[in-house]
């Protein structure tokens, strides 16, 4: 932690997804299915609720292992802590601000709302993710050797 | 009571561009509970300008440490062992 600026080689860009344990299909043997399929493209991170995550977490990502953090909260009203989802809109504006300020792009912070009537389950939410994600070029916090 | 805001990122960029070696020093008091400068605070402003630094290709060392108070000599104390290794402290103290 803290270290000098280092030089780091990145060939593909990485996706950090934290994800409420309530989104439906997320046990672990789906996280690992998942992490098996798309190897070093995605870091998984299962939290017991949204409202959890800080925006900390996504900068940390950010600054460690991802091009872009994502988080996927359960659908609005719906919260089993009632408002984790709505904290977790917060913060994840207030990061965008904070990486905008640095110079990087908001979207590489993002925020999906499951829904109610077509629940989506972990793997499809995170191909979807990993398409936006795409679309970005290595982070420049990434440096390449040379 | 004492409130506090965070002062504008680039402007804090800016005060410590000299530095080569820095300290983000937080507290756990009145900043805290304003949301300015307590742990958390202290570790998201470190953490953005490593990356700050990175994406720059700037060669600096950014680590942070967070005092119960920094107005009371015990707390502050706890800096002589490391203090040396820094540069700048740059404190987000009241």
């Amino acid at each position: 932690m803290g270290s000098y600026s280092n030089t780091i080689s990145k060939q593909e860009p990485t996706l950090a997804l934290f994800y409420c344990q309530n989104v439906p299909n997320s046990s672990e043997r789906d996280r690992q299915a998942l992490e098996l399929k798309y190897g070093k493209c995605i870091r998984l991170f299962p939290i017991p609720c949204s409202g959890r995550l800080e925006p900390l977490h996504l900068l940390k990502a950010l600054e460690e292992i991802a091009d872009t953090a994502y988080v996927i909260t359960c659908p609005e009203d719906n919260c089993r802590y009632f408002e984790g989802n709505v904290r977790a809109r917060k913060r994840v504006e207030r990061t965008k601000e904070i990486i905008s300020d640095i110079g990087l792009e908001p979207e590489r912070v993002g925020i999906i709302v499951g829904t109610k009537e077509y629940p989506k389950g972990l793997a499809t939410l995170a191909g979807e993710i990993l398409d936006i994600a795409s679309q970005l070029r290595i982070s420049p916090v990434f440096v390449t050797d040379g | 009571m004492i409130t506090a805001k965070q002062k504008p990122f680039q402007e804090i960029k800016g005060m410590i561009a000299p530095y080569k070696k820095i300290l983000v020093l937080g507290c756990g008091s009145c900043v805290a509970e304003c949301a300015a400068g307590g742990e958390k605070e202290t570790a998201m402003l470190a953490s953005a300008l490593r990356m700050a630094a990175k994406k720059n290709s700037e060669e600096v060392l950014v680590q942070e440490k967070t005092l119960d108070r920094q107005c009371v000599k015990d707390f502050v104390i706890e800096l002589d062992g490391i203090i040396d290794q820094y540069d700048a402290i740059l404190s987000l103290g009241c």
